[in-house]
């Protein structure tokens, strides 16, 4: 475009795009401007030139502000700063050594819960240190925190639940499920699982209660990067064994029940299996390939 | 404020402002890790400071300032982007149509631009501030505050579309008191 003047005005087109510039995205103006904006108003309303270029100019600022505010959200970040934030108003006082008594030697010895793999040092202040103290805290506040959620656990012991319907029912997101407050109540976590490269619990662990069921599972949001492997989200739904009403025979050795379907359109992968007394039932928002890897790591320890 | 109903708050104002909080952190960072631990920070600020939040209507106002802080603090420690205005690169081939352009495009142009423009132009296009709450965030003049977004937008559409690339207009800040 080539700058052009109105003789009669003190404003050119230059100087009266640059300040409707600064002022709207869709500038048709409501309210009163001042005198600066108006005699820019005036001018680009009357010059066809100023007005192809205006009119073009909010089209794109249309166009950007659309464009900048599509972005996805990842997976699990709701819960992982609820996690985090939770963790933080945790008495730091706590003895956790004292208090994770579940077999999982990585937490009583103070190590995280789950190892980093290939972690990156972001520029933005969150130390390799810190995340480690991140993990390490969120798995002793799994087991240690507060009493609230034990009136839950209890309150729901009694009538078996179904695998069936845990593998049909159970939520994908923790929307609406309650909070474990009492880490102390959940069942331990598969052995092998901390000591599996890249995996590590994204969210703060919920109870679940299958319809029709007094009894609890717990839900724990988790995330698997490895690697040259795509990584994969999902879900570790835990139950102690004499509130699994059907576990398959086969589920109850080390061998692991996939199950593969469809949920909303998306496909969904499912595996069980049960040690020290607990069931487990992974889910995975992916194809069975993506779950059975995990399996293959989990499983050789579960014998 | 007793821990639960702090953790409640917290809770609340995370449900409520996570998501914008994120996006505005990746379009400032560029990065998926980088806009994650930028909001995580800006939480765990919140939470330590809650009791400053007066009034529930500002919380957007005040995580974006949180926000902000961490931002600008993080690119210090993180050997600060002081790149002059003057030395952006010029867009190589001017495009002589607009064309289509895609996320990614967009956030190659955001990348190009000083800190201290990009700011306010990603607060711009989400449509979150006015001008003033901008320039009290940044402490820096309104009109101030509007060059930057001017230039900024312009370098965008240079970088965008064809737009602008035979207009070389002066800086102009008005003094007017307009916000949006």
């Amino acid at each position: 475009m080539t700058p052009f003047f109105h003789e009669s005005d003190a404003v050119n087109c230059v100087v009266a795009l640059e300040r409707l510039d600064c002022v709207w995205i869709d500038p048709v103006p409501d309210e009163p401007l001042d005198a600066d904006l108006s005699a820019a108003w005036e001018h680009v309303r009357q010059c066809s030139a100023c007005w192809a270029t205006f009119e073009k100019r909010r089209e794109c600022d249309a166009r950007l502000a659309m464009i900048m505010q599509t972005i996805p959200v990842p997976v699990g970040l709701r819960e992982q700063l609820l996690a985090r934030t939770a963790e933080m108003s945790v008495d730091s006082n706590i003895n956790v050594g004292g208090i994770l008594k579940t077999g999982n030697d990585l937490l009583f010895n103070g190590k995280p819960l789950v190892e980093k793999q290939g972690h990156r040092e972001g520029a933005y202040g969150v130390s390799s240190l810190c995340r480690r103290a991140w993990v390490i805290t969120t798995a002793a506040a799994m087991l240690v925190c507060a009493a609230s959620g034990s009136w839950l656990w209890y309150a729901m012991q009694g009538r078996p639940a179904s695998v069936q319907a845990l593998c049909e029912l159970t939520p994908l997101t923790a929307e609406g499920l309650p909070i474990v407050q009492d880490f102390s109540m959940l069942p331990v976590l598969p052995q092998s699982w901390p000591r599996i490269k890249g995996l590590k619990i994204i969210g703060v662990p919920c109870w679940f209660q299958p319809p029709g069921s007094k009894t609890a599972a717990s839900w724990i949001p988790f995330e698997l990067q490895q690697p040259k492997s795509k990584r994969i989200h999902g879900v570790l739904l835990t139950m102690l064994r004499e509130n699994v009403l059907d576990p398959p025979s086969g589920l109850m050795v080390q061998s692991t029940l996939l199950k593969y379907a469809h949920r909303a359109g998306k496909p969904l992968s499912v595996a069980g299996w049960s040690e020290q007394g607990v069931v487990y039932l992974c889910f995975v928002n992916d194809e069975p390939a993506a779950l059975e890897r995990l399996m293959k790591l989990t499983i050789p320890t579960a014998a | 404020m007793e821990s639960p109903e702090l953790q409640q708050r917290v809770a609340e104002l995370i449900g409520q402002h996570y998501e914008l909080l994120y996006r505005v952190s990746f379009r400032l960072t560029g990065s998926t890790a980088d806009a994650e631990d930028l909001t995580q920070q800006t939480f765990l600020t919140a939470q330590q400071k809650l009791h400053q939040l007066r009034e529930l209507e500002s919380a957007k106002s005040w995580l974006l300032a949180i926000l902000r802080h961490h931002f600008f603090r993080n690119r210090s420690r993180a050997a600060r982007q002081s790149v002059p205005w003057d030395s952006l690169p010029e867009p190589s081939d001017p495009i002589a149509e607009p064309t289509e352009f895609d996320s990614e495009a967009l956030q190659l142009a955001l990348n190009e631009l000083p800190d201290e423009f990009r700011f306010p132009l990603v607060l711009y296009y989400f449509h979150e501030l006015s001008y003033q709450e901008i320039a009290t965030q940044l402490d820096i003049p309104l009109g101030t505050v509007m060059s930057r977004l001017s230039r900024g937008k312009q370098h965008l559409r240079r970088r965008l579309i064809a737009e602008e690339t035979t207009i070389q207009a002066p800086i102009i800040t008005p003094t007017s008191s307009l916000t949006r």
